[in-house]
């Protein structure tokens, strides 16, 4: 996608070709399957050990944890995270249908940030909210 | 081979014992914020008592990571010890962290469900607090130990003393929250906080006058150290000291000065804090390992202080330098969001 992007660039085409543009937005998630995937294989792949060749992963549970313990945290995990995803993915897809601000775009983008609540104090404003 | 050899625990137990009371007091208050959030009648004011820390309070958790972490690599015994033993403790907190963490980017952007998000923020706030003050009381009373494992139940934690030093931290944390919007804020937000503080003094007073007793009563060697003689004479102006904080704290909270309550609340935390370790002292794990007991070799402890003595100094600095430039008092018409 990198390369294709500078191809694209380097004719001055970048912004025209709705392949190219539709292909990117495919690519969103690709980042994030990478992490997970990548995560996946290295603690998938170190088992049976927590320290490699060293240190089994049997005997490195805490002898005190039972398995009703890690169903009842695990559970715990579960809601939290089924609260918390679907509400991120909302919000996500609402900004996104709202699409981007044109008005925002006049004068230098400051990160999106708004101006320092020191240097903005009424008078500084005027000058062009640096930050 | 002449070996050099620098006695790394007492650093070590120095850079956690600071980690963890900069952790108490910096994540304190803005906990104890999230905690008085849930008392503010109106969203102007909720909006502005969040921004009184919005900038800052991700920050300060930054020491919850470096006190675990430092604990588990630099006395990695104690670690094994102790987080099994309070492991539902964390577990809730880590939870109701996500919740109150979130709420700071959702509340804005998802108008719709504000009171759903203000909600997960108070008690977020709350519940954190309350779980963190269990770990505090799980850990004075101590852990039942075989050789280098935790042998209990991870329900052993859930105690009635436990559950008075959950109660006492989330009355300490709203203390020092108080403090912090008294100090940040002016008008009819102010006189607020100033309410709340001195109904949170009398509660911590009455909550840290009860664990004071208690501990000395459940404990014998705890009772040893304070009351033989002539550890009396030596500790007695750690009460007395207290006394004349909680009391500079009442006259500031009612009368005019800004950084008065906060001050002396931070003042309050450290006397308390110093109580905990002059009880404690030695021991990590208690009754049953010390510090020097718990930790891992010289080696392990050199190589990660290498890194630390890089790491502190920027953490500092950056901390410093956001309060610096959030300095002030927050006002509605400017926020971070």
């Amino acid at each position: 996608m990198v390369i294709v992007g500078n191809l694209l660039r380097r004719r001055g085409q970048l912004y025209k070709s709705t392949v190219f543009l539709r292909a990117c937005e495919w690519a969103a998630p690709l980042g994030f399957i990478a992490v997970l995937a990548g995560w996946t294989t290295t603690e998938v792949g170190r088992q049976p050990w927590t320290v490699y060749g060293l240190f089994r992963t049997a005997d490195s549970v805490s002898p005190s944890l039972t398995g009703l313990d890690v169903a009842l945290s695990f559970a715990g995990y579960i809601v939290a995270y089924l609260i918390m995803f679907p509400a991120g993915g909302l919000l996500m897809a609402r900004i996104v249908r709202r699409g981007v601000d044109v008005t925002t775009t006049e004068g230098p983008v400051e990160g999106g940030r708004p101006d320092l609540p020191v240097i903005a104090l009424p008078g500084a404003r005027e000058g062009g909210g640096r930050s | 081979m002449m070996p050099f050899t620098l006695d790394l625990v007492p650093i070590w137990t120095f850079i956690l014992g600071v980690g963890v009371f900069l952790y108490v007091l910096l994540d304190g208050f803005d906990l104890g914020v999230g905690i008085l959030f849930g008392f503010a009648p109106d969203t102007p004011s909720r909006n502005l008592i969040m921004n009184s820390i919005a900038p800052i309070w991700d920050g300060n958790e930054t020491w919850l990571i470096l006190g675990s972490v430092g604990l588990m690599a630099a006395f990695p015994l104690a670690f094994a010890i102790i987080i099994p033993a309070v492991y539902f403790p964390i577990a809730i907190m880590l939870l109701a962290l996500v919740f109150r963490g979130v709420a700071f980017e959702f509340r804005y952007r998802d108008t719709d469900h504000k009171s759903f998000w203000d909600h997960g923020f108070s008690w977020g706030s709350v519940i954190a607090t309350f779980t963190q003050g269990i770990v505090l009381g799980a850990f004075i009373q101590g852990f039942k130990v075989d050789g280098r494992h935790f042998v209990g139940s991870s329900f052993d934690c859930f105690t009635p003393f436990s559950l008075l030093t959950g109660l006492a931290l989330v009355l300490g944390y709203a203390l020092l929250g108080a403090g912090w919007l008294v100090l940040k804020t002016d008008g009819e937000i102010q006189v607020r906080a100033r309410l709340h503080g001195r109904i949170a003094l009398i509660g911590v007073l009455i909550a840290v006058a009860a664990v004071s007793i208690w501990t000395p009563l459940a404990d014998p060697d705890i009772a040893h150290r304070w009351f033989s003689w002539p550890n009396l004479i030596f500790l007695a102006p750690v009460p007395v000291v207290t006394a004349v904080i909680a009391f500079s704290v009442w006259r500031s909270l009612t009368g005019q000065s800004e950084a008065g309550p906060f001050i002396g609340a931070i003042g309050l935390f450290l006397m308390s804090y110093l109580g905990i370790a002059i009880s404690l002292w030695p021991m990590i794990v208690p009754h049953h390992y010390t510090l020097r007991e718990a930790a891992s070799s010289q080696s392990t402890q050199a190589f990660l202080l290498i890194g630390t003595l890089f790491l502190l100094p920027i953490i500092l600095l950056y901390t410093a330098w956001s309060y610096w430039v959030f300095r002030g008092k927050v006002r509605a018409d400017i926020g971070y969001h």
